[in-house]
């Protein structure tokens, strides 16, 4: 047949994957190759986030057990003080946890690791537009990773400012770099500066990504794969780099303003007349809140950027476990569109009780409400796919579900802190620690689990183990519950964020045996992350091999082989259908129709994919499976 | 699936299950504190009823989750396949056009709020300035010539002095960083901005004394306040960490004056609170020492002046421990009878309004302690001034 035979693979294609061997360097270091570059992405993301989940349980740790000291890392680094840790270093905990977690972890995660590695597979291309600017957008994250580790061991430690860095804590050292004289904080020093260039780095890697993610959909999308044949994960991808796109460049040129005020002397932040540590600074009377509009002006995109590709992987993801068509294809597509739309526009819900207009304050409320509104139709769109789907037990699906349960909280509670009055009382308090984390830990990582065993055997040919995978999950759930939910009652009790010890307020004193609680499960949840890896490290080597397409799913990506070559297909697909014909009546014996299938080929498709049947399980690695028929 | 029904089903029912008892058991402090403000009212109005409304999004889609995971194979696909649908147009207007409505009114609905909250102040003259800076809130007050930046301003570390039932407006500053000046207890929270003075009002329904009289009925909250401060605390807390049983440990390291001074407290609680004893002990240590209570009051003759020797019981105190008191208001009146008998032991009753900073400013941010003292008349307020400015004068 041929789909692919119609539109045969061109001579300068073929050279493209067989032409040339390359190098060690070539081929696995300085890759030009998409899917080495997402899984860069991902094994250095995996990395930083053991390292923030340390940072976490330091702060967990000084919340449970205030001044105590701390076990193993409190001695080595505190040993003549007692081995508790001090309250800047707690600073630093949170402010590192929070940074590395966002922009070292997630932001990669989404945009680097699983943009990377499923933009050209899903939209059949053989790489991305510009491959040698996609394989610079991964080294510019090393300046950032160099920068972040660094600022650790420079004097008065990494930034303390929090991820915010809202100055003017965090501006505050250029008076006298020699006696730190005026400067707000110990750790307002280098690690600051460190901070904002790693950020900056972290933020040019972005901006890459984003170009090269517009670029490749728009134009190099398979014959017949329309924008709305597109699997909602490059929908949701696509649009995360777009807004990334617009928003990205406005941190940048603010984190760069940040950095003459800190090092050559100018005052774009700093206003008149602070008495800072006894010394005077003559400001030139900016105002802070210029900072606070520029950053959550990113910042706020950014909260979506963590979350939107995660809805996109969960959707296909929902689908293909459901053996349904995703409910609402379409309402799915504009719902991510709105999400980022009025993400522009609700970045000043950070600043109600800044000292900002009061009256803006309600335009903020208003549309922040109503972003409510499009993660609503996602919710019950994909309680829609699931409804009168013959469900699949995975890992995945576990996790995708998850997803939907823990985002649903997520979300509801973000209608607290976007009603003004409420935000009064609640803005700063742990209510929003809960809020996020419900967001970002609950709903990015579990949709980054979701992917990870998802597309692991497409990475790797190799199978993940389903036992200790689905272990894996509901230790992570349980856990990540006991960690987060009771964080709303402490918010609700009026605990403010970022106290190293709340307990010397009698308001909150009554709050320690809760925070010793989350603690623990916050230690569990810690524990449970090695069961992954191991999966991950032992499936590498010794998993079942994986066929093309293991999950029966009908996106691109399943009709290349496990692990694609270089060049991912072997001859151009040409696509038909959109990207979730799961129990289409077009085929009676099986429930998937790929979307590279040709109408004239279907009967031919269902009677060798009924050989490879009984393949719920893996099939073996060198089977002729149906996809290969249509490539010959 | 159906078995992962009941794993996600223990989300909707023990996200209930908690808010559910904080809603229903206050005393855990799981909850909103107690308000005592006009502009609060509302505050919590709101938040109760957006906790409805996402209460009962939330159960009815938690648990629509976990129905669909539970029927695993949908009705329509008895033959091993998912329902071929791609939507429904219906459906997703109804989705769509609901939530929109509920949150358009939840948006409407806060507007006078917030009006109250940030455009409606009084006009009135400022009571106080609040200058914050690392990491201590400095109170100014105007001082008789009512005009600031004079000789004569009073000034008050960390203790910001008010009338009650008075809508009060202060300004807010800072020297230095950012901070944000929080009253939990009143609803009222407000960035303290460099460079710019912020006005900022509430009123305050309540005293500080009658916020006093009424915490110290509830004897938990009371005795955690003192256990961490006062001696005879630190013995509570030695006790109860050194799990032995009470007799033998009092025998192991107590000397005989506080071995007597916790025997007469101990007698002092027995006798006069009853079932109120309980409580009033720290958790942990509650079922130990009901329990060897008996067996202390046994071995110990009280009677025994060598015991009671170096306690200074006045009259009253006497006379007080002879007749023994009922019911749960007399919770203030011992507290008083054991100020009265260990007069560097047990301090005042000292709850009251806290005013902390909530944005980071620091590393001292969690330092930034402040109170708010509400006075029962703007004359006990005036004479209070009066009496600090007099201070001031004096030491200059």
């Amino acid at each position: 047949m041929s789909v692919a035979g119609s539109i045969d693979a061109s001579g300068a294609h073929d050279d493209h994957h067989h032409a040339h061997e390359l190098s060690f360097i070539q081929k696995y270091v300085f890759s030009t190759d998409h899917k080495i570059i997402g899984i860069q992405f991902m094994f250095s993301g995996l990395f930083w986030l053991m390292i923030g989940g340390l940072l976490a349980l330091g702060v967990r740790w000084q919340l449970a057990y205030p001044f105590q000291t701390m076990p193993i890392v409190g001695p080595l680094l505190f040993g003549t003080e007692g081995g508790a840790i001090s309250p800047e270093f707690y600073n630093m905990l949170f402010t590192m946890h929070a940074s590395v977690m966002i922009f070292l972890v997630i932001i990669p995660f989404m945009v680097g690791a699983f943009a990377n590695y499923l933009i050209p597979l899903q939209i059949g291309a053989d790489d991305m537009a510009f491959p040698k600017l996609n394989m610079l957008s991964y080294w510019f994250m090393w300046p950032a990773f160099f920068c972040f580790a660094l600022s650790f061991f420079v004097e008065g430690g990494a930034a303390q400012a929090g991820w915010t860095s809202y100055p003017p804590l965090s501006s505050l050292t250029w008076i006298d770099p020699v006696t730190k004289a005026g400067s707000s904080a110990p750790g307002a020093g280098p690690g600051q500066t460190l901070w904002l260039l790693g950020v900056t780095f972290a933020g040019v890697s972005s901006m890459m990504g984003s170009v090269n993610y517009m670029t490749t959909v728009i134009n190099m999308r398979a014959p017949g794969m329309t924008m709305f044949r597109l699997p909602l994960s490059v929908w949701a991808i696509l649009i995360t780099a777009t807004l990334q796109a617009f928003a990205l460049p406005v941190l940048t040129a603010a984190g760069f303003l940040l950095l003459f005020d800190r090092t050559i002397g100018t005052q774009f932040f700093i206003p008149e007349n602070l008495w800072v540590n006894g010394t005077l600074i003559t400001g030139s009377g900016a105002s802070p809140l210029l900072w606070q509009h520029l950053f959550w002006f990113y910042s706020h995109p950014a909260v979506y950027i963590m979350i939107l590709p995660g809805m996109g992987i969960v959707s296909e993801i929902i689908a293909c476990f459901a053996r349904k068509p995703i409910f609402g294809y379409r309402p799915m597509v504009y719902s991510i569109a709105g999400i980022a739309g009025l993400g522009f526009v609700v970045w000043g819900h950070h600043m109600f009780i800044s000292g900002m207009n009061p009256a803006l304050g309600l335009t903020f409320m208003v549309t922040t409400i109503f972003i409510a509104l499009p993660s609503a139709i996602k919710v019950f769109n994909w309680l829609g796919t699931l409804w009168g789907g013959n469900l699949h037990v995975s890992t995945p699906m576990l996790h995708a579900v998850g997803f939907v349960s823990l985002f649903i909280i997520g979300g509801l509670s973000g209608i607290f802190m976007a009603a003004t009055p409420v935000d009064i009382y609640i803005h700063d308090t742990y209510f929003i620690v809960a809020h996020f984390h419900y967001v970002l830990a609950g709903g990015s990582l579990f949709s980054i689990f979701a992917g990870i065993t998802y597309w692991f055997p497409k990475m790797f040919g190799r199978m993940l183990n389903d036992f200790w995978g689905k272990v894996h999950f509901a230790a992570s759930f349980i856990f990540m519950n006991g960690t987060f939910f009771t964080m709303h009652q402490l918010g609700a009790a009026g605990m403010p964020r970022r106290l190293a010890n709340p307990y010397d307020y009698d308001y909150l004193a009554h709050l320690l045996p809760m925070n010793q609680f989350m603690t623990w499960s916050a230690i569990g949840m810690g524990l449970a992350q090695f069961i992954f890896l191991a999966n991950i490290f032992y499936s590498l080597f010794y998993g079942p091999k994986a066929s093309r397409n293991p999950w029966h799913a009908n996106s691109l990506e399943w009709l290349a082989p496990s692990p694609p070559g270089h060049g991912n297909f072997e001859s151009v697909p040409v696509v038909y259908r959109g990207p979730h014909e799961y129990s289409s009546p077009l085929v009676k014996d099986i429930d998937y129709l790929p979307q590279w299938v040709a109408p004239a080929d279907i009967a031919a498709f269902e009677a060798q994919a009924k050989l490879d049947q009984p393949a719920t399980e893996p099939a073996p690695p060198e089977q002729p499976s149906g996809n290969d028929e249509h490539q010959a | 699936m159906s078995k992962w029904a009941y794993f996600f089903l223990a989300v909707p029912i023990l996200v209930v299950a908690i808010f559910g008892a904080s809603l229903l058991f206050p005393s855990l402090g799981w909850g909103l504190p107690e308000n005592v403000s006009t502009i609060g009212k509302s505050i919590d109005f709101l938040y109760y009823a957006i906790l409805a409304i996402t209460g009962v999004v939330f159960v009815g889609t938690q648990l629509a989750l976990c129905w669909l995971l539970f029927i695993e194979k949908g009705q329509a696909s008895k033959d091993g396949r998912g329902k071929y649908t791609h939507g429904n147009h219906r459906a997703e207007v109804i989705w769509t056009v609901v939530p929109a409505f509920v949150l358009g009114i939840i948006a409407f609905a806060q507007m006078p709020a917030w009006y109250q909250a940030r455009f409606n102040g009084p006009r009135v003259d400022p009571i106080a300035r609040v200058v914050a800076r690392q990491f201590e809130w400095r109170i100014v007050y105007p001082g008789p010539d009512g005009q600031y930046d004079t000789s004569d301003d009073i000034h008050v570390p960390n203790e910001l002095h008010v009338p009650v039932n008075r809508r009060v407006r202060i300004e807010l500053r800072t020297m230095d960083v950012l901070h944000s000046f929080f009253l939990p207890h009143l609803r009222v929270k407000h960035d303290a901005v460099p460079g710019l003075s912020v006005p900022v009002w509430f009123d305050a329904t309540k005293t500080t004394r009658e916020y006093q009289n009424e915490n110290a009925e509830l004897s938990n909250a009371d005795f955690r306040a003192v256990d961490g401060t006062t001696r005879l605390g630190r013995i509570c807390v030695a006790i109860d960490e050194a799990k032995t049983p009470l007799t033998s440990f009092l025998k192991d390291h107590l000397s005989a004056e506080t071995r007597a001074m916790l025997a007469s407290y101990l007698v002092t609680w027995n006798a006069t609170l009853g079932a109120e004893f309980e409580p009033a002990v720290p958790s942990g240590l509650r079922s130990a020492m009901i329990g060897e209570l008996n067996g202390i009051l046994a071995t110990e003759d009280l009677s025994d002046p060598k015991l009671t020797e170096g306690i200074n019981l006045t009259a009253s105190t006497t006379s007080h421990l002879a007749s023994p008191l009922g019911g749960r208001k007399s919770t203030l009146l011992n507290r008083e009878i054991l100020q009265d008998a260990f007069p560097g032991e047990i301090k005042p009753l000292e709850r009251h309004f806290d005013l902390a900073c909530a944005e980071l400013c620091g590393w001292g941010h969690y330092k930034m302690k402040g109170r708010l003292i509400v006075h029962e008349t703007q004359e006990e307020l005036d004479a209070w001034l009066a009496e600090r400015h007099a201070e001031q004068e004096a030491s200059r």
